[in-house]
Protein backbone atom coordinates (compact mmCIF):
# COMPACT_ATOMS: atom_id res chain seq x y z
CA UNK A 1 0.00 0.00 0.00
CA UNK A 2 1.26 3.02 -1.04
CA UNK A 3 1.36 6.31 1.86
CA UNK A 4 2.01 9.72 0.70
CA UNK A 5 2.76 12.89 3.15
CA UNK A 6 3.42 16.22 2.25
CA UNK A 7 5.25 17.62 4.74
CA UNK A 8 6.37 20.85 2.77
CA UNK A 9 4.15 22.36 -0.15
CA UNK A 10 4.20 25.81 -2.57
CA UNK A 11 3.49 25.91 -6.21
CA UNK A 12 7.35 25.93 -6.65
CA UNK A 13 8.71 23.42 -4.28
CA UNK A 14 7.59 19.91 -3.45
CA UNK A 15 8.46 17.77 -0.49
CA UNK A 16 6.99 14.47 0.04
CA UNK A 17 6.93 11.18 2.30
CA UNK A 18 6.46 8.18 0.72
CA UNK A 19 5.92 4.96 1.61
CA UNK A 20 6.27 1.43 0.44
CA UNK A 21 7.04 1.71 -3.13
CA UNK A 22 10.19 0.72 -4.19
CA UNK A 23 13.38 2.11 -5.99
CA UNK A 24 12.33 1.04 -9.05
CA UNK A 25 8.83 2.59 -8.97
CA UNK A 26 9.97 6.14 -7.52
CA UNK A 27 13.05 6.66 -9.83
CA UNK A 28 10.72 5.86 -12.87
CA UNK A 29 8.66 8.68 -11.26
CA UNK A 30 11.77 11.40 -10.90
CA UNK A 31 13.22 10.04 -14.40
CA UNK A 32 10.25 11.34 -16.58
CA UNK A 33 9.50 14.20 -13.97
CA UNK A 34 13.03 15.71 -15.60
CA UNK A 35 12.87 14.48 -18.58
CA UNK A 36 9.28 14.33 -20.37
CA UNK A 37 6.73 16.71 -19.33
CA UNK A 38 5.91 18.58 -21.58
CA UNK A 39 6.47 22.53 -21.51
CA UNK A 40 6.57 25.17 -23.89
CA UNK A 41 9.59 27.38 -23.97
CA UNK A 42 10.67 29.58 -26.92
CA UNK A 43 12.62 27.08 -29.21
CA UNK A 44 13.30 29.50 -32.67
CA UNK A 45 13.93 33.33 -32.71
CA UNK A 46 13.63 35.64 -36.05
CA UNK A 47 16.05 38.57 -35.30
CA UNK A 48 15.37 41.86 -37.43
CA UNK A 49 17.66 43.75 -35.52
CA UNK A 50 20.35 43.47 -32.77
CA UNK A 51 22.37 45.71 -31.71
CA UNK A 52 22.62 45.14 -28.30
CA UNK A 53 26.59 43.88 -27.09
CA UNK A 54 25.18 40.44 -26.97
CA UNK A 55 25.59 38.05 -29.96
CA UNK A 56 22.11 37.23 -32.08
CA UNK A 57 22.80 33.45 -30.66
CA UNK A 58 23.47 34.58 -26.70
CA UNK A 59 20.00 36.73 -27.21
CA UNK A 60 18.25 33.65 -28.48
CA UNK A 61 19.82 31.19 -25.29
CA UNK A 62 18.79 33.40 -23.06
CA UNK A 63 15.30 34.13 -24.19
CA UNK A 64 14.94 30.14 -24.52
CA UNK A 65 15.48 30.04 -20.66
CA UNK A 66 12.86 31.86 -19.74
CA UNK A 67 9.91 29.58 -18.59
CA UNK A 68 6.78 30.56 -20.12
CA UNK A 69 3.54 29.81 -18.27
CA UNK A 70 0.15 28.78 -19.62
CA UNK A 71 -3.06 28.51 -18.62
CA UNK A 72 -3.82 25.80 -20.53
CA UNK A 73 -1.17 23.30 -21.34
CA UNK A 74 -3.65 20.72 -22.97
CA UNK A 75 -4.26 22.98 -25.85
CA UNK A 76 -0.94 22.89 -27.12
CA UNK A 77 0.07 19.87 -29.21
CA UNK A 78 3.84 18.38 -29.83
CA UNK A 79 5.03 19.92 -33.14
CA UNK A 80 5.49 16.43 -34.55
CA UNK A 81 1.87 15.30 -33.68
CA UNK A 82 0.25 17.97 -34.83
CA UNK A 83 -1.91 18.00 -37.59
CA UNK A 84 0.38 20.66 -39.73
CA UNK A 85 3.02 17.99 -39.46
CA UNK A 86 5.37 20.34 -37.81
CA UNK A 87 5.37 23.18 -39.84
CA UNK A 88 3.70 25.34 -37.26
CA UNK A 89 0.05 26.14 -36.74
CA UNK A 90 -1.77 27.88 -33.75
CA UNK A 91 -2.09 24.68 -31.94
CA UNK A 92 1.54 23.97 -31.64
CA UNK A 93 3.06 27.19 -31.70
CA UNK A 94 2.51 30.79 -29.78
CA UNK A 95 4.91 34.13 -31.00
CA UNK A 96 6.03 36.36 -28.57
CA UNK A 97 7.31 39.92 -29.77
CA UNK A 98 10.39 41.86 -28.56
CA UNK A 99 11.29 44.95 -29.24
CA UNK A 100 13.01 47.85 -26.91
CA UNK A 101 15.75 50.34 -27.31
CA UNK A 102 18.01 51.65 -25.13
CA UNK A 103 19.32 52.90 -22.49
CA UNK A 104 16.97 50.53 -20.11
CA UNK A 105 17.36 47.02 -19.08
CA UNK A 106 15.48 44.57 -21.24
CA UNK A 107 12.99 42.15 -19.13
CA UNK A 108 10.86 39.35 -19.81
CA UNK A 109 8.00 41.41 -19.24
CA UNK A 110 8.28 43.17 -22.51
CA UNK A 111 7.91 40.35 -24.38
CA UNK A 112 4.53 40.64 -25.43
CA UNK A 113 2.50 37.13 -26.27
CA UNK A 114 0.05 37.12 -29.13
CA UNK A 115 -2.36 34.77 -27.47
CA UNK A 116 -2.49 36.38 -23.98
CA UNK A 117 -2.75 32.67 -22.01
CA UNK A 118 0.81 32.52 -22.48
CA UNK A 119 3.03 34.59 -20.81
CA UNK A 120 6.66 34.44 -19.15
CA UNK A 121 6.61 33.08 -15.60
CA UNK A 122 8.23 35.88 -14.34
CA UNK A 123 8.18 39.28 -15.44
CA UNK A 124 11.66 40.57 -14.20
CA UNK A 125 14.27 38.15 -15.65
CA UNK A 126 16.72 40.53 -17.25
CA UNK A 127 17.09 40.06 -20.55
CA UNK A 128 19.64 42.41 -22.06
CA UNK A 129 21.16 45.73 -20.83
CA UNK A 130 21.06 48.47 -23.55
CA UNK A 131 22.92 51.60 -23.87
CA UNK A 132 22.10 54.35 -25.66
CA UNK A 133 21.76 53.96 -29.46
CA UNK A 134 21.29 50.39 -28.99
CA UNK A 135 18.25 48.67 -30.02
CA UNK A 136 16.46 44.80 -30.31
CA UNK A 137 13.99 43.86 -32.43
CA UNK A 138 12.60 40.08 -32.08
CA UNK A 139 10.33 37.28 -32.93
CA UNK A 140 10.70 34.34 -30.76
CA UNK A 141 8.13 31.22 -31.30
CA UNK A 142 7.59 29.07 -28.50
CA UNK A 143 6.82 25.15 -28.76
CA UNK A 144 6.09 22.45 -26.64
CA UNK A 145 8.87 20.13 -26.05
CA UNK A 146 10.61 17.85 -23.57
CA UNK A 147 13.36 17.89 -21.11
CA UNK A 148 14.98 14.92 -22.97
CA UNK A 149 15.71 17.26 -25.73
CA UNK A 150 16.66 20.17 -24.30
CA UNK A 151 16.78 21.43 -20.69
CA UNK A 152 14.72 24.56 -21.38
CA UNK A 153 11.57 22.14 -21.28
CA UNK A 154 12.78 20.62 -18.16
CA UNK A 155 9.85 21.76 -15.93
CA UNK A 156 12.08 20.75 -12.50
CA UNK A 157 14.96 22.19 -11.33
CA UNK A 158 15.86 19.84 -8.32
CA UNK A 159 13.91 16.36 -8.84
CA UNK A 160 15.71 14.22 -6.42
CA UNK A 161 15.06 11.50 -3.50
CA UNK A 162 16.49 9.98 -0.47
CA UNK A 163 16.30 7.07 1.36
CA UNK A 164 14.69 7.74 5.09
CA UNK A 165 17.13 6.27 7.74
CA UNK A 166 16.69 2.92 9.99
CA UNK A 167 18.79 3.46 13.38
CA UNK A 168 19.27 0.39 15.67
CA UNK A 169 20.53 0.83 18.75
CA UNK A 170 21.59 -2.16 20.78
CA UNK A 171 23.31 -1.86 24.22
CA UNK A 172 24.26 1.27 23.97
CA UNK A 173 26.41 2.52 27.10
CA UNK A 174 25.44 5.95 27.40
CA UNK A 175 28.63 7.47 26.96
CA UNK A 176 27.03 10.44 24.83
CA UNK A 177 30.14 10.66 21.97
CA UNK A 178 27.90 10.34 19.17
CA UNK A 179 25.33 12.97 20.27
CA UNK A 180 28.18 15.29 20.03
CA UNK A 181 29.22 13.74 16.85
CA UNK A 182 25.80 13.78 15.23
CA UNK A 183 26.02 17.10 12.92
CA UNK A 184 22.14 17.51 12.81
CA UNK A 185 21.74 17.04 16.59
CA UNK A 186 19.24 13.82 16.49
CA UNK A 187 20.39 12.19 19.07
CA UNK A 188 19.27 12.50 23.08
CA UNK A 189 19.16 10.49 26.04
CA UNK A 190 16.24 10.14 28.19
CA UNK A 191 16.99 7.04 30.05
CA UNK A 192 18.26 5.12 26.82
CA UNK A 193 19.66 6.87 23.65
CA UNK A 194 16.98 8.01 21.41
CA UNK A 195 16.23 9.97 17.86
CA UNK A 196 14.36 13.23 17.39
CA UNK A 197 13.20 13.09 13.79
CA UNK A 198 14.53 10.40 11.91
CA UNK A 199 13.51 12.57 8.50
CA UNK A 200 16.40 14.77 9.26
CA UNK A 201 19.30 12.03 9.35
CA UNK A 202 21.11 12.35 6.10
CA UNK A 203 22.74 9.16 6.51
CA UNK A 204 26.25 10.56 7.28
CA UNK A 205 27.01 7.63 9.97
CA UNK A 206 29.20 9.56 11.64
CA UNK A 207 27.80 8.18 14.93
CA UNK A 208 28.38 5.01 13.79
CA UNK A 209 32.24 5.59 13.58
CA UNK A 210 32.25 6.79 16.81
CA UNK A 211 31.06 4.53 19.26
CA UNK A 212 33.17 2.16 20.49
CA UNK A 213 31.00 -0.50 20.94
CA UNK A 214 28.99 -0.52 17.91
CA UNK A 215 26.25 0.11 19.57
CA UNK A 216 24.38 2.29 17.26
CA UNK A 217 23.90 1.19 13.31
CA UNK A 218 22.24 3.34 10.77
CA UNK A 219 20.73 1.47 7.43
CA UNK A 220 18.62 2.22 4.66
CA UNK A 221 14.80 1.91 5.20
CA UNK A 222 14.37 0.62 1.72
CA UNK A 223 10.74 1.37 0.61
CA UNK A 224 10.62 4.75 2.61
CA UNK A 225 11.62 8.05 0.57
CA UNK A 226 11.71 11.80 0.95
CA UNK A 227 11.12 12.86 -2.61
CA UNK A 228 12.23 16.48 -3.29
CA UNK A 229 10.87 18.30 -6.54
CA UNK A 230 11.38 21.99 -7.29
CA UNK A 231 9.64 23.60 -10.81
CA UNK A 232 11.11 26.25 -12.24
CA UNK A 233 7.59 28.39 -12.53
CA UNK A 234 6.07 27.23 -15.39
CA UNK A 235 4.20 24.43 -14.14
CA UNK A 236 3.26 24.02 -10.45
CA UNK A 237 4.41 20.88 -8.28
CA UNK A 238 1.39 19.17 -8.35
CA UNK A 239 0.94 19.08 -12.16
CA UNK A 240 4.01 17.74 -12.85
CA UNK A 241 3.52 14.85 -10.56
CA UNK A 242 0.68 14.59 -12.00
CA UNK A 243 1.33 14.77 -15.57
CA UNK A 244 4.79 12.48 -14.78
CA UNK A 245 2.12 9.69 -13.53
CA UNK A 246 -0.12 9.89 -16.58
CA UNK A 247 2.63 9.86 -18.98
CA UNK A 248 4.40 6.50 -16.72
CA UNK A 249 1.08 5.02 -17.93
CA UNK A 250 0.84 6.02 -21.23
CA UNK A 251 4.22 4.22 -21.44
CA UNK A 252 2.96 1.16 -20.45
CA UNK A 253 -0.21 1.16 -21.71
CA UNK A 254 2.30 1.21 -25.16
CA UNK A 255 4.42 -1.55 -23.59
CA UNK A 256 1.83 -3.58 -22.99
CA UNK A 257 -0.02 -3.29 -26.87
CA UNK A 258 3.27 -4.01 -28.18
CA UNK A 259 4.21 -7.21 -26.54
CA UNK A 260 0.86 -8.93 -27.30
CA UNK A 261 1.58 -7.58 -30.73
CA UNK A 262 4.86 -9.18 -30.85
CA UNK A 263 2.58 -12.07 -29.31
CA UNK A 264 0.25 -12.45 -32.16
CA UNK A 265 3.18 -11.94 -35.00
CA UNK A 266 4.60 -15.20 -33.50
CA UNK A 267 1.36 -17.62 -33.36
CA UNK A 268 0.98 -16.73 -37.11
CA UNK B 1 24.69 39.78 -18.45
CA UNK B 2 24.18 37.59 -15.47
CA UNK B 3 23.16 34.12 -15.99
CA UNK B 4 19.20 33.92 -16.59
CA UNK B 5 19.68 30.19 -14.94
CA UNK B 6 22.06 28.35 -12.53
CA UNK B 7 24.73 26.36 -14.54
CA UNK B 8 24.38 23.05 -12.22
CA UNK B 9 20.79 23.18 -11.15
CA UNK B 10 18.81 25.38 -13.56
CA UNK B 11 17.17 27.36 -10.91
CA UNK B 12 16.44 30.83 -11.99
CA UNK B 13 18.80 33.43 -10.63
CA UNK B 14 19.32 36.22 -13.18
CA UNK B 15 15.70 37.66 -11.24
CA UNK B 16 17.46 38.10 -7.88
CA UNK B 17 21.00 39.89 -9.09
CA UNK B 18 19.44 43.36 -9.69
CA UNK B 19 18.18 43.12 -6.09
CA UNK B 20 21.78 41.41 -5.03
CA UNK B 21 24.18 43.95 -6.32
CA UNK B 22 22.52 47.07 -5.06
CA UNK B 23 22.12 45.53 -1.72
CA UNK B 24 26.16 44.60 -1.76
CA UNK B 25 26.90 47.60 -3.05
CA UNK B 26 24.98 49.20 0.12
CA UNK B 27 27.47 47.46 2.30
CA UNK B 28 25.02 44.41 2.99
CA UNK B 29 27.26 41.01 3.66
CA UNK B 30 26.91 38.46 0.65
CA UNK B 31 25.86 35.95 2.84
CA UNK B 32 23.09 37.78 4.19
CA UNK B 33 21.54 38.71 1.20
CA UNK B 34 21.34 35.25 -0.45
CA UNK B 35 20.13 34.15 2.55
CA UNK B 36 17.26 36.71 2.43
CA UNK B 37 16.87 36.14 -1.22
CA UNK B 38 16.13 32.12 -0.70
CA UNK B 39 19.64 31.18 -2.50
CA UNK B 40 20.29 27.70 -0.49
CA UNK B 41 22.62 25.72 -3.12
CA UNK B 42 26.22 26.24 -3.09
CA UNK B 43 25.87 26.01 -6.90
CA UNK B 44 23.98 28.62 -7.26
CA UNK B 45 25.43 30.78 -4.74
CA UNK B 46 28.89 30.96 -6.85
CA UNK B 47 27.52 31.94 -9.56
CA UNK B 48 26.56 35.27 -8.01
CA UNK B 49 29.59 35.73 -5.57
CA UNK B 50 32.12 35.31 -8.79
CA UNK B 51 30.20 37.15 -11.41
CA UNK B 52 31.64 39.90 -13.01
CA UNK B 53 29.27 42.40 -14.74
CA UNK B 54 31.62 42.40 -18.05
CA UNK B 55 28.20 43.90 -19.96
CA UNK B 56 29.45 47.37 -18.35
CA UNK B 57 32.77 47.63 -19.11
CA UNK B 58 32.63 46.71 -23.08
CA UNK B 59 29.92 49.09 -23.45
CA UNK B 60 32.40 51.79 -23.31
CA UNK B 61 33.85 50.78 -26.97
Amino acid sequence: MIHVEILDYIDTNGKFLIKGVSTAFINAIRRVAMSEIPKLAVDFIRIYDNSSSLYNEMLASRIGLIPLKTDDLEFFKMPNECECNGEGCSSCQTILSLSAEGPKMVYSSDLVSTDSSVNPAYQDIPIVKLYEGQRVICEAIAKLGIGKNHAKWQATTICAYRNVAKIDIINCDLCGDCIKECPKGLLYIDKELRVKNILDCNLCRLCERTCSIDAIRVSLDEYQFIFNIESDGSINVKDIVNTAVDVIENKLINLKAGVAEIGQRRRT
Amino acid sequence: MFPVRCFTCGSLISRHWEEYKDRVAKGEKPKDVLDDLGIKRYCCRRIFLSHVETIDLLSKY
